[in-house]
């Protein structure tokens, strides 16, 4: 049948599904409408208003309807191409036409007492052609959408089969213009005065039942669930009861005549109106959809304004941090250049002094200083800031390396490290770690003879007044040759540990009492970071 | 050596390699009159050694850097001065050449790099 069906959402009338409700209201409706029908035809038969104008108003009202509700009909058939859809607007097409022909051949409709068209004989004949042949359309139209029937066009014959729509109605209504005003003396009398003969009242019972078949089509085929039909059933009633109460009436100017008319425009006028409350309804939605685009768009552009901030702030900090980086890549690109001319100073300062040292030893000596100077870059690498680290632990690795490094271990010197906790960077911690090297060495190469209970005490403090202290004992024998380590610098009375020491601005003593003592005072502010 | 070189003062903060640069120049047959690691200690003893070449560290202890010094140094004695920087970036050589170097050494320096120089200049008649 296809009614409930939404035909992929283009059906914006036809496909429209009812709710319980709505279809509790429209069958209410036309129970109600039948009702008072049937309530009115008693008195059908008695004199009312005469009304000239009715006609005129009547069919005029019809007239503009019916055309409006056929060129709908034919819009929605252009945007679903099925055969019912285009029967439907062809009923109303020619409702429209024979409202118009009915006016024009209605005696005083137009002109006092005469038609425009045709004979006294010929508003009868449009009339019963009319009221017949609409109902017959409709019934067709509701029919044709049952399911082994309908037919749907292919979009390339929607043209086609509107402008033969059109043109057909046109052509029979042409026709059925002719065979009623021209000479209708092959046609019987059916109008005495202006009373139906008994067989042009049969032709509208014949309207009406016609009108009820179509009403029940709708029900039967339709079983109400598309609106359209609702309203096209409700019209069908209406258009019944427009029958019903003129042929009750018998005559003009009747109470059933008048009324009759008044249904009959109530009949024309429904689909419009529901037509147009679909159109509210549509701009309504319309409307309320351009205030969710418009506010949807304000959002958009408000979020895509500040997502651009949030990118070129992104992209400032990201230049930001790119700017530091080079900054700091050059940096560390000058210490490691640094480090290198300090490398190979130390081995210039070595090498002035060789004298008689076995070259293994001297090597070994430039390995553990090159070892410092990496380690404390490990120190720097591990740290949270890149910058800074606690020289406790430095030392505390530095002197486990040079137990085993330098010849302490394999001659069981203990070499033992305390240190304060101190914050340091580089500056510091490079001239620092050589020195404590340079000390450590000279005392395990030098300071012991015997072999019992050696040890080597480094120890870093932080004085009260404010100043580091580096002490590095050993409980040798108080060896000759200086301290406990060997000047060399090759005749400049410099040598790496002098040279260190003035680094860290540093003053240096050395004791005797018990092995040898070094004493290294530094001012703390050396040591900040 | 027949040179007219009287002596030469090394300027750098790290004395390490000042003490490098040191036995280096002894090596070559040079006097090295002093060391400094401070602009003003820098300028002050060639205000007394009139030394006949300078060995410039760019990055020196405290506010003052080499080309401070350089400067003082070419006002007061005019003694052409070797710059020795860690440094290729162009602001560091722009700042250098704010003064008249009288060469440009990368670190990091061998003895050799320092020997040519010197003879560079012994050439050219700036010492």
């Amino acid at each position: 049948m296809g009614m409930g069906v939404v035909n992929g959402g283009v059906e914006p009338f036809r496909g429209e599904g009812t709710s319980p409700a709505e279809r509790r209201i429209i069958g209410v409706l036309c129970a109600a409408y039948a009702a008072a029908t049937l309530m009115i035809l008693p008195f059908a038969a008695d004199p009312g208003p005469v009304v000239p104008a009715v006609t005129t108003t009547f069919g005029t009202g019809v007239l503009i309807a019916d055309l409006c509700t056929g060129y709908l009909l034919l819009v929605q058939f252009r945007a679903v191409p099925s055969l019912p859809m285009l029967l439907l607007a062809v009923a109303y097409f020619y409702s429209a036409a024979m409202a118009l022909l009915h006016v024009l051949a209605f005696p005083g409709a137009w002109i006092p007492d005469a038609p425009l068209i045709g004979n006294p004989q010929s508003v009868g004949w449009l009339f019963i052609v009319w009221i017949v042949g609409f109902p017959v359309l409709v019934l067709a139209a509701v029919v044709a959408e049952a399911s082994p029937l309908r037919v749907e066009f292919a979009r390339r014959h929607v043209g086609r089969a509107t402008t033969g729509a059109v043109i057909g109605t046109l052509m029979v209504v042409a026709a059925i213009t002719l065979a009623t005003t021209a000479e209708q003396a092959w046609l019987p009398q059916q109008l005495q005065g202006n009373v139906f003969a008994a067989w042009g009242n049969a032709a509208q019972w014949m309207a009406v039942a016609l009108s009820l078949a179509a009403f029940v089509a709708v029900v039967v085929i339709t079983r109400w669930r598309s609106l359209l039909y609702c309203w096209l059933g409700v019209a069908m009633i209406a258009f019944m009861a427009f029958n019903a109460l003129a042929v009750s009436g018998g005559a003009r100017y009747t109470v059933g005549w008048d009324l009759s008319r008044v249904s009959g425009l109530v009949s024309s006028s429904l689909l419009l109106v529901f037509f147009l409350g679909q159109f509210a309804r549509l701009q309504r939605s319309l409307a309320g959809a351009l205030l969710r685009l418009r506010t949807a768009n304000e959002t958009l552009e408000q979020r895509i304004v500040e997502r651009t901030e949030e990118l070129q702030a992104s992209n400032r900090n990201l230049q930001k941090a790119l700017a530091e980086r080079n900054v700091l890549l050059r940096e560390v690109y000058h210490r490691v250049k640094n480090n290198l001319q300090v490398i190979d100073s130390i081995i210039a300062i070595q090498a002035a002094g060789l004298g008689a040292t076995p070259p293994e030893e001297v090597l070994n000596d430039l390995r553990n200083r090159v070892h410092t100077l990496g380690l404390v870059h490990q120190q720097l690498m591990a740290s949270d800031d890149l910058e800074t680290f606690d020289v406790a632990p430095f030392l505390t690795e530095l002197g486990a390396n040079l137990s085993f490094s330098t010849a302490g271990e394999r001659t069981g010197i203990a070499i033992a490290v305390e240190s304060d906790r101190l914050i340091v960077g580089l500056d510091f911690a490079i001239p620092l770690g050589l020195l404590v090297t340079e000390l450590v060495s000279n005392a395990v190469k030098h300071a012991f003879s015997d072999e019992s209970g050696r040890a080597v005490r480094v120890r870093l403090e932080r004085r009260p007044d404010d100043a580091l202290l580096l002490s590095v004992a050993d409980n040798g024998r108080g060896h000759t040759g200086g301290q406990g380590t060997m000047p060399g610098g090759g005749g400049f009375g410099l040598g790496i540990v002098e040279a260190l020491v003035i680094q860290l601005d540093g003053k240096m003593d050395t004791s005797s009492a018990g092995g040898t003592l070094v004493r290294i005072c530094i001012p703390f502010s050396k040591a900040e970071p | 050596m027949n040179h007219a070189v009287t002596c030469v003062l090394v300027v750098d903060d790290e004395q390490l390699i000042a003490l490098g640069l040191s036995i280096a120049l002894r090596d070559m047959g040079f006097q090295v009159c002093g060391t400094a690691a401070t602009a003003a200690r820098a300028v002050e003893l060639a205000r007394e050694h009139r030394p006949s070449l300078v060995l410039m560290d760019v990055r020196l202890k405290g506010s003052s850097d080499g080309v401070d010094a350089a400067l003082e140094i070419h006002r007061t004695t005019g003694t052409p001065i070797i710059f020795i920087t860690g440094s290729r970036e162009p602001e560091t050589l722009a700042r250098i050449h704010l003064d008249h170097p009288a060469d440009i050494l990368f670190k990091p320096v061998l003895p050799a790099h320092l020997e040519k120089a010197i003879a560079r200049l012994k050439e050219t008649g700036a010492i």
